[in-house]
Formats: C-alpha cells, sequence, structure tokens
C-alpha cells in the first residue's frame, strides 16, 4: 500500500484486508507515517510522533496475525490522540507550558483498551491549552489551509482529515469533537455522558467532559466506540451495563424514525449550511424518516449560561493550586477564564447544576415525541484564521449529556470547506444515531471526498 | 484588589462585588460573565430539583 492509496481506506475496509492477510499493519503504519512526513509541515497536527514505537508494535500486530491470533477490527489500526490524554511514559502537556516535563506513569483507560484491541498508536496530536476556550495551536485545516480546524481536538480532527491516521481520540466540553469533524468532513460521535471512561484524561470540566473518535464514517465510529466505551472502576461516572456491539445495529430499519427539526436557535448564518441541510432532509427522507418540527425547551438561555458557569468553576477548582502559584505559566485566554472561574460562588455553580438538570429533564421531554434530532453541526464554515469557531450548536447536547453524532453533508463550493449535520438522540440510543448516520453514508457520498494536500 | 464602597454592597447591586474583585479580567468577559450568572439567578427553578437530584437518572452530572 502506498501512502497516496491509504487515504481511501476505512478503519472496516483495513480490517477486513488485514484480517484476510493481504495487506499488513506495517505497511499501513508506513503509509501513515509517510503522510505525516508530507504534509506535517503545513498541517501540523501533532505534538510528538513515535514512528519507531508504532513500527514495532504494527510488526507485533503482524505477527499475531499471522499467527492466528487476531484481536479483532482494530488490530494494525494506527491512530492519534489528542495531548490531554495521559499515555504511560510519554510527555502530555494539555498544549499548554504549565507543567512541560509531565510525563505520566499510567495511560488513560482509552489507550489501554486500543492497546489491548492491537491498535497502533502514532502520537500525540494538538489541542487548544487544556481543551479550554482560546489558546489555539497552529493547525491547520487539511481542506483550505488558510483555515481553522475547529478545536480543541484541533489536530484529532486534521490528522483523520488528511488520512495521517485512521482515527484519533479527541474530548469535548462543548463542541471539541463534532464541530472539528464538521469542519473537516469528517464523521464523530460523542457518546453519553459517562460511556466512555475519562481515567488519565486531563479534565477541562468533568461533569462535562466527553471522550470520542473522529473517523471517516459511522461504521468507523461503532468500530471504535465498541472498543473503548464501558464501565470503568477507575471512573466512578463511568456507566454500568454491558456495551452493545454498536457494528451489529449499523443496519437496522430506520423507516419512520421520527426526526424532530428545532424551529429555533439552530439557524446557520451562511447560505451553504442551509442549502446542504436542505438537501439532508430530502435524503433523511428518501430513508423513510419522517420530519416533525420541535419547540426547544424555555429555558434555553439559561441552561447555555449554566454550562458556561460551571466550566470555569470546575477548571479553576482543578488548576486552583498550579494557577496559584504560578498564573503566568498559564495562557492570557484560559488564565482569564480561571480567574472568572474564580469568583464563582458555591451558591451559583450548584443554581448552574440545577439548572442542567432541568434542561436535561426538559431534553428528555422531548424526545417523548421524536426519536432524533438532527440540525447543522456548526452555524457558519470552518473560521478563517486561528479562531476555532463556535461551538453553540453542540453545547446543547454536551450540556445535557446526550449522544450527538456528525457526518459531512456537503461542501461549499467557494472555500471548499465540509459542512456537517448532527443527529442527537436520547441517553444510551447510541445504536439508533449510528444507523441513521449508516443509512446516510450508504446512500451519499460526502465521507468519501478527501482534501487535496 | 479594589474594595467596593459600602453602597455598593447594597441589595440592588448584588453582582458588583464580583466586579470589584475581577483583577486581571477584561470588561468584555467580565460582562458575559454578570449576564450569565443573572440569568442563572433569575431561573425559575421547580422546588423539588436537589442539588443531587441528577444522580437519580441518566446520565448523572454530579461527580464533584
Amino acid at each position: 500500500m502506498t501512502a497516496s492509496e491509504l487515504k481511501y481506506y476505512t478503519i472496516a475496509e483495513l480490517a477486513a484486508l488485514i484480517g484476510a492477510k493481504e495487506i499488513s499493519p506495517v505497511e499501513v503504519t508506513e503509509a501513515c507515517l509517510n503522510r505525516i512526513d508530507w504534509h506535517e509541515d503545513r498541517v501540523r497536527a501533532w505534538v510528538a510522533v513515535d514512528g519507531d514505537a508504532a513500527l514495532a508494535a504494527a510488526r507485533r500486530a503482524e505477527q499475531e496475525i499471522a499467527a492466528g491470533s487476531g484481536r479483532g477490527p482494530l488490530h494494525g489500526i494506527p491512530y492519534g490522540a489528542k495531548d490531554i490524554i495521559h499515555i504511560a511514559g510519554v510527555p502530555t502537556t494539555g498544549g499548554s507550558k504549565v507543567d512541560p516535563d509531565f510525563v505520566p506513569a499510567e495511560s488513560a483507560t482509552v489507550i489501554d483498551r486500543l492497546t489491548a484491541a492491537g491498535a497502533i498508536l502514532l502520537g500525540k496530536t494538538t489541542t487548544t491549552e487544556f481543551a479550554f476556550w482560546g489558546g489555539a495551536p497552529a493547525t491547520r485545516n487539511p481542506w483550505n489551509l488558510e483555515h481553522t480546524p475547529g478545536g480543541s481536538s484541533s489536530g484529532s480532527a486534521a490528522a483523520v482529515a488528511a488520512s495521517m491516521a485512521l482515527f484519533a481520540l479527541g474530548t469535548q466540553t462543548i463542541g471539541s469533537l463534532l464541530r472539528p469533524a464538521a469542519y473537516n468532513g469528517l464523521t464523530c460521535l460523542k457518546a453519553t455522558y459517562g460511556r466512555v471512561s475519562r481515567y488519565g484524561v486531563i479534565p477541562a470540566a468533568w461533569s462535562l467532559d466527553h471522550i470520542g473518535a473522529f473517523t471517516r464514517t459511522a461504521a468507523d465510529a461503532a468500530l471504535v466506540l465498541e472498543t473503548i466505551a464501558g464501565r470503568d472502576a477507575r471512573d466512578p461516572s463511568s456507566l454500568p451495563g454491558s456495551v452493545p456491539s454498536y457494528s451489529r445495529f449499523l443496519d437496522m430499519a430506520v423507516k419512520d424514525t421520527v426526526v424532530g427539526i428545532p424551529t429555533t436557535f439552530f439557524q446557520p448564518e451562511e447560505p451553504a449550511i442551509a442549502v446542504a441541510m436542505e438537501d439532508a432532509y430530502r435524503a433523511l427522507t428518501e430513508l423513510g424518516v419522517r420530519l416533525r418540527p420541535v419547540e426547544l425547551p424555555a429555558c434555553w438561555d439559561e441552561a447555555a449560561a449554566a454550562l458556561a458557569v460551571v466550566m470555569r468553576a470546575e477548571a479553576a477548582a482543578y488548576h486552583q493550586d498550579k494557577f496559584a502559584a504560578a498564573p503566568d505559566k498559564f495562557g492570557p485566554y484560559i488564565r482569564e477564564q480561571l480567574r472568572i472561574g474564580c469568583l464563582t460562588s458555591a451558591v451559583d455553580y450548584l443554581r448552574a447544576q440545577r439548572i442542567r438538570t432541568f434542561f436535561r429533564d426538559e431534553m428528555l421531554r422531548l424526545f417523548r415525541s421524536v426519536d432524533v434530532i438532527v440540525t447543522p453541526t456548526t452555524p457558519t464554515l470552518a473560521p478563517l484564521g486561528f479562531n476555532t469557531g463556535s461551538p453553540a450548536f453542540n453545547g446543547p447536547f454536551t450540556n445535557a449529556g446526550l449522544p450527538a453524532i456528525t457526518v459531512p453533508i456537503g461542501f461549499d463550493g467557494l472555500t471548499g470547506l465540509p459542512i456537517g449535520m448532527q443527529i442527537a438522540g436520547p441517553p444510551l440510543d447510541e445504536e439508533l444515531l449510528l444507523a441513521l448516520a449508516h443509512s446516510y453514508q450508504k446512500i451519499t457520498d460526502w465521507h468519501d471526498r478527501r482534501p487535496k494536500l | 484588589m479594589i474594595k467596593p464602597p459600602a453602597d455598593i454592597l447594597a441589595p440592588e447591586h448584588r453582582l458588583d462585588p464580583i466586579r470589584y474583585s475581577a483583577d486581571g479580567v477584561s470588561s468584555e468577559q467580565l460582562e458575559k460573565f454578570l449576564i450569565e450568572i443573572t440569568l442563572i439567578r433569575a431561573c425559575p427553578l421547580a422546588a423539588d430539583i436537589e442539588p443531587n437530584a441528577h444522580t437519580k437518572g441518566i446520565p448523572s452530572h454530579d461527580r464533584v
């Protein structure tokens, strides 16, 4: 396999070829490393790449598969991880200068689970400082290098879009998975709060943080989620219960699914997004779903305010000691946000959490009349420059802990930038989101497009 | 830190202690925060929503 050919493959396709011994994990890993060599100077997606370690892991995978000891569909598949996720023995900076020499002694649970599944870690990808607002890295959008890939999971999204990795882990506290996924023409599922362990991941705000993976397709998203999801004794917020084999639900019937279209708030600011959404609604109708307008909860603005108050307060609590000792080591934007977080009273914080509970209950009530809600993933295309864009359309679902997936639904003719559609559902209904996304991708080809780098 | 004058602590100025403690925060970010605090303080909440009510369902947010 050449590095040029690699970009057209999905995880599912490579897994079949690797399992049939028609291609080696070493070839796939070398192709990824070659693509990093070719494009990293322009895309700047990586904090660190350990090619030697990746190739050594790939050779072990090759030997195990040759010996008939394959570990499943991620065995021999190269991936990247956002630089707030601990990897034993590898420096983890969180995109900050606060603790540049920190080297975790153990890996995050998600890394352990991917290692057990035989996935090949290529390296760490860029993030905004501590996955917070502001402090954007120099990473560029592979579809148009003048534009941001979004954030905070900037490097993970750009690396997958540039086919430097088959998937990459990121995190979302407001919109840091779905927004960069949409900006980069990718598919990304943020599962229900607690579905994926956060153990070993630097918190941005622990009652809002979610972990997910950037992939090309819904089928690939299912493969990664079923590997990383599940109860973890080291993360008390992780949800109990068995993890479904999500891949088995991809082809379940979606006909007669009731799709709620919000009548307010989710109005895109750019005509290209509105046009792409109209086309996407038509495609969904072809699948036999029923579209129905829905009214959003009355406490919408208060819930958004509660999210912001909670996020700053929790970040300020987490960084309190280091911030007090050396505030100037923090970048100017997060420094200001942490100062505001320190001003939040306990009473206001708890009221904000109560509003979030009320909001979540109102959202659950909404799902009594519809199965899913569909919206544009972002109000705009990826902005020019380094502003990582607005997470406004993703925040409500993160705030309520609800699962949401984005799929590419078109491109802007002028800039060449991708457009995404967000599908959100009730807690633990990831199967339906994946099935809808997969069904949509069976009748469209937006996910097959690749940037010209 | 600048100390707020006594009259600023009157009930009608209850956000001003925050304003006078906000060293190093831009006026734009401070105003944004004050609007958020005003919104959450003004939001009517049912009496039966306890701070830990979210432990009763999925997902839970209360692991503080």
